[in-house]
């Protein structure tokens, strides 16, 4: 909530009035403080030429009066009889002319001759006092006569040498203070220091104070301090010596700080007020500008839960909002658009439309809620691969889709569904028809299946292998359903038939192969003797020795079972673990020859191989690796090749056994007489050995077709050069009849059934023994 | 009659006839300066007759003519307006007051002096004019010259000094005894610095020029 929007936005738009509020506040504080200060320095400078004007004019006024008077003639004449009563009535008469408050008359030694008050009191010095007025001139001079201070001047009366003097004077007393504040609009104090006499125009003032300390001691608490509450300036006057005076010009500030206050209160309402609306606009602003946010929030949620009908219900949007809003649902149409692809591409296959697995997976468990009965038929197009080849991919995929047209319009009649499973493997749901059979349904759908296709111009017949299971007698659970045709489909495939029904219990032995070939991968990878050679002796007939074996794998499991190696090899070639297994042959093979070698005994070894191992690129540097390291001569070596092994992938195979040939190894072509190899490819093998198929040898005494066959076989071999070896000895006439028609070896359970290495050379000792 | 005025030729020509046995008597102030126009009067018991001859006080160039006239007890004093201006010649000396208005040309009637004494004269509306007229008791006046010296008949022996710039009062004759057997004498008179006279004019003039 710190850090919300609308929080932000009034925090600055309050920041903003905040500080220019306070900033206005101070420039204003400290400008008009400033001004203030000098106003009323002027204005003290003002006061002071105004009183001073006031001051002069009422001197030259004086002047001129006294001056008027002590010229006047009857004055002269009536100081001159020195006629008291005239002279007193004269005074008086002119202070009531001119308005003069003190009207003196002294004679030339300063003795007072009249006066225009009853009860003036000259001083002492009064000579003194007319020595100084006259040395002013005619300046006036601040004089305390009867403790009342008086601007007087003094002037000379002449007849016409100086008979008397005049001292002529306005009383400085309160009201003359007053008019000068109103003239200057300041405090004016006249102030005697010597006699501490004052006249002033502050009339109130805390007597034990004192005037002087009143106007400099006075305080105003404002602010949290104290400001004082007079500024003042302090003149001398003209004055005597012995009474200074001077008059004292206050400024009343506290009119100022009053006004300066209002300023300043009224400057912190506008702020406050200004904050005030910042911030209701600004709460105003965010609202406006964040309820659309939180309504586009909301929007966004419903959005990723998948509403895209989802709107604003702002009333008033602004244009921005609204285009972001126009933005958010042309969103959601895409992501709808989008996700309905997506959803749709995740539940079917490209090229035909059908479900892929995994919805049908999904289709099938929702068919599965049902109690219906239906067939899961799935289709494989035989030589699709073919096509592929031949005609390009481009036909194979019009093939699938011509294919899948088929199918739908099949199912669509039968509310089924239809999957690809990838590749040329289909998978389709038929329900099962009352009165009519599994048999009934599949042919009808084979028979729509294999019409001629026309594609592409070309008109091509596909051929299909279909394997069927029945729900829910078959399987219960989607998986195994799909397994389960898929394995009757495969076997369908092997078989080379065009229908498979499911039979119970496949599904059980497949998982049992998956099993196996699980255990052979870990058997070879632990490599603790669970696999194990053994070898089978053969008799060379030219001199009677047994100097060559066949090697055999065995597998006894960890349970103690034993695996046949025709499932466990087949099995493993299926897996492509044949590679990995033969090259564990090849190594124990070699490492016990080796050994043997190392005994004294000079034994080959023949070890069987795979087509797979022929393609396989490591195989050759392999055995080439281990001979090496075990020091055993390659011609020690056979390899034993089927006919089917030979002849698959030809042209590399014998590449590869020319390479083995060049290396010293012997090849050996197994199970001779029951395959496909044409004399003519006998003739082009790069081979040294036939081994003739046990079928010709088991019941060789016996059969006079067997002994034309071997005999002929022999002579055939030994003039292509080759040795010949007939295995499945199993008699001594047999043997016996083999000696004669010049085989080369003989190898069967009449001599020995393969033996473990320890056992073989047991079986080796007694034999020569009895040899 | 007669024979008062030949009492008084006599008298005259005794008194020149002494000029040769005179005595002097030199006038300083107080600053050694030399003090002319010093008034020094002889006090002695001759009574003599009256001047009847009546003194002139002009008036020329806004100054009384002469600034110190000297005359006798009783003598009368004619003040002709020698100024085509007009003048308000007044005293209010105790030995005579009087008061000449406005007037121009020679007033109708000459002033008798009957008092001894000095009597200030002043115009009214000339501030700056000032004369003196010293009214003698006896007739041996005499007025100190340039250097401050008088030369003093041979019977001196009271003798009173009087000066316009006296610090003393305006009113009061010094009152001197010349020493026995002396011919020479020197005394000092402390003066004033007279203070210039403040007119109108001044007054106005420094004020607008202010």
């Amino acid at each position: 909530m710190g850090t919300s929007l609308k929080n932000r936005i009034i925090l600055l738009c309050v920041g903003l009035v905040l500080l220019t509020s306070m900033a206005s506040l101070v420039s204003f504080w400290w400008s008009t403080s400033h001004f203030n200060e000098r106003q009323v320095q002027q204005d003290l400078k003002v006061a002071q030429n105004v009183y001073q004007q006031y001051l002069k004019a009422k001197e030259r006024l004086l002047v001129t009066a006294a001056t008027v008077l002590t010229a006047d003639f009857g004055f002269k004449q009536a100081v001159a009889t020195r006629d008291a009563d005239t002279i007193r009535s004269v005074l008086y008469n002119h202070s009531q002319r001119i308005d003069a408050d003190l009207m003196l008359l002294l004679d030339v030694h300063g003795k007072m001759i009249s006066a225009n008050q009853v009860d003036i009191v000259l001083p002492d010095d009064s000579r003194a006092l007319m020595k100084a007025l006259l040395a002013n001139g005619e300046r006036s001079t601040f004089i305390v006569i009867s403790g009342k201070l008086y601007q007087a001047i003094i002037l000379p009366i002449k007849a016409p040498r100086t008979i008397a003097f005049s001292i002529v004077g306005f009383a400085i007393d309160e009201t003359v203070a007053l008019e000068l504040k109103d003239l200057t609009s300041m405090e004016m104090s006249f102030i005697g220091h010597a006699s501490g006499l004052k006249a002033s125009s502050i009339m109130e003032y805390p007597s034990e104070q004192g005037l002087l300390g009143y106007i400099h001691g006075q305080r105003l608490n404002r602010w949290f301090k104290e400001h004082p509450v007079f500024i003042s300036a302090e003149v001398p006057l003209a004055a005597l010596e012995s009474n200074p005076i001077s008059v004292v010009l206050s400024a009343d500030l506290s009119r100022h700080y009053q006004e300066f206050d209002q300023l300043v209160l009224t400057i912190i309402l506008l702020s406050c007020g200004t904050i005030v609306l910042g911030f209701i606009a600004s709460g105003i602003l965010a609202n406006n500008l964040t309820t659309p946010l939180q309504q586009l929030t909301v929007m966004a949620k419903q959005f990723a839960q998948g509403n895209y009908l989802a709107t604003l219900t702002e009333t008033k949007p602004s244009k921005e909002i609204c285009e972001l809003v126009d933005a958010f649902h042309e969103m959601g149409e895409d992501i709808q658009t989008r996700e309905k692809q997506i959803r749709f591409q995740a539940r079917h296959d490209n090229l035909t439309g059908f479900y892929n697995r995994s919805a049908a997976l999904d289709l099938l468990s929702k068919h599965l809620s049902g109690s219906e009965q239906f067939y899961l038929v799935a289709i494989d197009i035989k030589g699709l691969r073919h096509i592929n080849d031949k005609l390009g991919p481009r036909v194979g995929d019009s093939c699938i889709q011509a294919v899948a047209e088929r199918m739908k319009s099949v199912t669509e009649a039968m509310k089924g569904f239809n999957a690809r499973l990838g590749g040329d493997e289909f998978l389709t749901v038929l329900s099962a028809k009352p009165g009519s059979t599994k048999q009934a349904c599949v042919t009808q759908l084979l028979s729509l299946l294999t019409d001629c296709y026309t594609i592409q111009g070309l008109d091509i017949t596909l051929r299909f292998s279909v394997g069927v299971v029945c729900y829910p007698e078959q399987a219960q659970t989607p998986d195994d359903l799909i397994r389960r045709a898929l394995i009757a489909v495969d076997t369908a495939a092997h078989a080379g038939d065009e229908v498979y029904y499911y039979q119970d219990g496949e599904d059980e032995e497949h998982l049992e192969r998956l099993q196996i070939i699980d255990e052979l991968k870990q058997a070879l990878i632990a490599d603790d003797g669970q696999l194990f050679m053994t070898y089978q002796p053969k008799l060379n007939l030219n001199n009677q020795q047994i100097d060559k074996v066949e090697s055999l794998i065995r597998w006894k499991r960890s349970n103690g079972d034993w695996v046949s190696p025709e499932l466990f090899i087949d099995l493993a070639e299926q897996s492509g673990l044949i590679v990995e297994l033969t090259q564990w042959v090849v190594s124990t093979v070699v490492m016990q020859v080796s050994e043997w070698l190392s005994q004294g005994l000079t034994m080959k070894a023949a070890i069987n191989v795979s087509a797979q191992d022929i393609a396989d690129d490591g195989f050759l540097p392999h055995l080439k690796r281990i001979l090496a390291d075990n020091t055993v001569p390659a011609n020690l070596i056979t390899i034993e090749l089927t006919e089917r092994d030979m002849i698959e992938n030809e042209a590399k195979g014998i590449a590869v056994l020319q390479a083995l040939k060049s290396l010293g190894v012997m090849i050996s072509l197994d199970d001779y007489g029951v395959g496909q190899t044409s004399l003519g490819r006998l003739k082009m093998l790069p081979i040294d050995e036939l081994k003739l198929d046990k079928v010709f040898i088991l019941k060789l005494d016996e059969s006079h077709q067997d002994q034309c066959i071997v005999h002929s076989t022999i002579t055939l071999g030994h003039q292509l050069g080759f040795c010949v070896v007939a295995e499945g000895v199993e008699n001594q006439p047999s043997l016996d009849l083999l000696e004669q028609m010049k085989c080369d070896y003989a190898q069967g359970y009449h001599l020995s059934r393969p033996l473990a290495a320890a056992d073989f050379s047991k079986w080796l000792g007694r034999y020569h023994e009895v040899g | 009659m007669f024979v008062t005025r030949s009492v008084i030729i006599l008298c005259l020509i005794s008194l020149t006839a002494a000029h040769v046995c005179a005595k002097t008597l030199q006038i300083t102030d107080q600053n050694g300066q030399p003090l002319p126009g010093a008034v020094v009067e002889v006090e002695h018991d001759i009574i003599m007759a009256a001047d009847t001859t009546i003194a002139v006080m002009d008036q020329v160039g806004k100054r009384f003519s002469p600034r110190l006239l000297t005359i006798n007890k009783g003598q009368a004093v004619r003040f002709p307006n020698s100024d085509d201006i007009r003048h308000h010649v007044y005293s209010f000396s105790k030995t005579k007051p009087f008061e000449l208005k406005l007037y121009a040309g020679t007033p109708k009637a000459p002033i008798n002096f009957e008092q001894s004494g000095i009597v200030v004269l002043g115009c009214n509306i000339h501030d700056s004019m000032v004369g003196y007229i010293y009214v003698a008791d006896s007739q041996s006046v005499y007025v100190s010259n340039a250097l401050g010296n008088i030369e003093l008949p041979d019977f001196t022996q009271r003798y009173t000094v009087w000066h316009e710039r006296q610090t003393r009062d305006i009113s009061e004759r010094i009152e001197f005894n010349w020493p026995i057997r002396q011919r020479h004498q020197k005394i000092i008179i402390t003066t004033s610095v007279p203070l210039p006279r403040n007119t109108f004019g001044e007054v106005f003039k420094e004020h607008h020029g202010h």
